[in-house]
């Protein structure tokens, strides 16, 4: 099979490195072009990476690149849009990251865009090629538990903004400028925005829609930000299902301007944990363990390191990155929820079912 | 497999009261389970676990007790909010699962809202729930220093396990938890593999030693209430108290709100 030539686009994503080394190494896929955002990014990037051409515009690495099959978004979300008009232009396949946009006339737009070019656009879901999510699919789906009537989830991590400042901008993150709440001070934006792969995951394992939904943000841990950064969702599915969901920036972090040794505070950078209540039982599970310690980063006491390895012999890529998959629908996106509100979500409001 | 205990908590209790010489004012009973004995009425003093009753009418006599305000681990969670080592406590994440026989899911709620307010050191003033019928609350509180805590409550453990619980404090400065990191499940202080199976042994309690962890906080607790007789008007108010927002955190869910909370914490 010839290797897909691909190009990445903006490097600004909180993702953008643990693309690099797939991109360079699977036979799968030939890495011909980058386009970095600025002359930071470009830096970093040529550090990182040598013998792929970086750009400073996408207009010029596509006309030099002609070749060029399938492009990630490492972006700002706010960029997406633009983005995928271009490859489409261009006939390129899309592999947008999480979240594509929050306006729903946007996300339309992108559907409709890609579905009249004949072209695939993935969303960045990690957790759908997650080995453990996998195995806690398979044993939902044997029956393991019973029927699922609660959900507990954590997505936490450190405050990326440091590193990667638009997901500290409204407008780059959320895509404008939204108060939380009346009175409130910060915008929406923060952890929410970042950290969608457990609506996505609750309705894999349910197979059920949203039904309403309720949130709480809490005073942030970083005052300085204008975003969330400490909130609480829950709620239940239509078939009755409960959850309760924690997507916070919780565990502090040095303000590096480059992810690196030392970056955690809290000994560990990112968990995402479930429990699941059945009707005939329970499953606690921990999508990233286990791990590995460590006490050698500097100023450090102890650290936690992912050991796991999502890598799929059986996907184009070898990476869960590259699990192409074409969307029937709207690809997955949320409605915000300021402080203290509930909303029901469901089709006839136009607020549901469309999820994937 | 857990060890369990044959010793019996009165007994360990009466022996406690011993050898400090502690006088209760008149007769006493400890119960464990759910529904205290028939014994309310011959003036004898029934002490109980207060989720016990979180259905029912106290009745004359009966002492709510909330053993785990006697647990070494939420006493250490405590001290670290009450010393400001974590401060300024901004949102709480607690979870308690059981198999619904030895606590069901109101008493999971009752003991995990009195923890949020107790650890915290502030009264809740709104609720939101989403609760699947007996099986499992997912709630939402917000406390009276703007502390946002989530309780997730389940009675999904198969029959005879033990309970399963996690408490973590998170703070501008620093975070607390009775689970040590990038764990989810109790840690034993010794795990045994021999002939005999697997066996695992928790003790934290020198003076106790041989009860059970629910044993040993149940005796301390038991133990300060009759040391200290002034405090059982107080803790029948509270239990009152408690009772009413686990009902409103069902009406919450009945009615799909958020629940404003009258009233001070005192």
């Amino acid at each position: 099979m010839k290797p897909l030539k691909i190009a990445m686009l903006s490097l600004t994503h909180g993702h953008t490195r643990k693309y690099f080394q797939t991109l360079k190494d699977s036979p799968k896929l030939d890495w011909v072009a980058a386009c970095a955002e600025d002359d930071t990014v470009e830096r970093r990037f040529r550090q990182a990476v040598e013998g792929v051409p970086c750009y400073r515009d996408e207009q010029e690495m596509f006309d030099r690149h002609p070749e060029i099959e399938a492009a990630v978004l490492a972006s700002a979300n706010n960029e997406h849009l633009r983005q995928v008009k271009a490859c489409v232009q261009r006939g390129v396949h899309v592999l947008s990251m999480k979240i594509p946009t929050f306006d729903l006339d946007e996300y339309d737009q992108m559907i409709e865009l890609v579905e009249q070019a004949g072209l695939v656009c993935q969303v960045e879901l990690e957790l759908h090629y997650n080995p453990v999510v996998r195995r806690l699919k398979q044993l939902v789906a044997e029956g393991a538990v019973g029927r699922i009537r609660s959900i507990q989830a954590t997505n936490i991590t450190l405050s990326p903004v440091w590193a990667f400042p638009w997901q500290g901008v409204p407008e780059q993150s959320f895509g404008k400028r939204v108060p939380l709440a009346d009175g409130d001070g910060r915008f929406c934006g923060g952890a929410l925005c970042d950290h969608p792969h457990v609506f996505d995951l609750i309705r894999w394992l349910t197979h059920s829609d949203f039904e309403h939904i309720y949130a709480e943000v809490a005073p942030n841990i970083r005052t300085d930000l204008e975003v969330e950064d400490l909130l609480v969702v829950n709620g239940k599915m239509a078939d009755g299902c409960t959850f309760l969901f924690d997507p916070s920036w919780s565990r502090l972090e040095n303000r590096f301007s480059e992810p690196g040794p030392g970056w955690e505070i809290f000994p560990k950078r990112m968990e995402v944990n479930l429990t699941i209540g059945g009707e005939n039982g329970t499953m606690v599970v921990d999508c990233f363990g286990p791990n590995v310690y460590h006490n050698g980063a500097p100023g450090e006491p102890a650290a936690v390191r992912q050991s796991f390895s999502c890598r799929d012999a059986t996907c184009p890529g070898g990476c869960w990155a590259f699990q192409w998959w074409r969307p029937r629908s709207r690809p997955v996106r949320r409605t915000w929820l300021p402080t203290s509100c509930v909303r029901t979500v469901s089709p006839e409001t136009g607020c549901g079912g469309r999820f994937c | 497999m857990t060890t369990t205990t044959s010793l019996d908590t009165g007994d360990a209790l009466a022996a406690l009261l011993r050898k400090y010489a502690v006088q209760p004012a008149g007769p006493w009973r400890l119960c464990n389970g759910r529904r205290p004995p028939e014994c309310d009425t011959d003036g004898v003093l029934v002490l109980v676990p207060g989720w016990s009753q979180c259905d029912a009418d106290l009745p004359e006599q009966t002492v709510p007790l909330r053993p785990w305000r006697s647990e070494q681990r939420f006493i250490e969670l405590k001290r670290l909010v009450d010393e400001q080592t974590i401060v300024p406590v901004l949102m709480c994440r607690f979870a308690c699962l059981t198999d619904g026989n030895a606590m069901p899911l109101a008493a999971t709620l009752y003991r995990e809202f009195d923890l949020a307010e107790w650890l915290v050191g502030a009264s809740i003033t709104g609720i939101y729930a989403a609760i699947d019928c007996c099986r499992a609350a997912n709630v939402i509180l917000r406390l009276s220093n703007d502390v946002v805590c989530s309780v997730e409550t389940g009675v999904t453990l198969p029959p005879g396990s033990p309970m399963h619980d996690r408490h973590e404090l998170i703070a501008r400065r620093g975070v607390a938890s009775d689970r040590a990191v990038d764990t989810q499940v109790a840690q034993s202080s010794i795990s045994a593999w021999t002939d005999s199976g697997t066996q695992q042994y928790t003790d934290t309690d020198a003076e106790l030693f041989g009860l059970g962890q629910d044993q040993v906080s149940l005796a301390r607790s038991a133990y300060e209430a009759l040391r200290n007789p002034e405090c059982v008007s107080k803790l029948r108010a509270e239990h009152v108290r408690l009772r009413q927002l686990v009902e409103l955190a069902y009406e919450s869910d009945r009615l799909r709100q958020r629940m404003a909370v009258e009233g001070v914490y005192a």
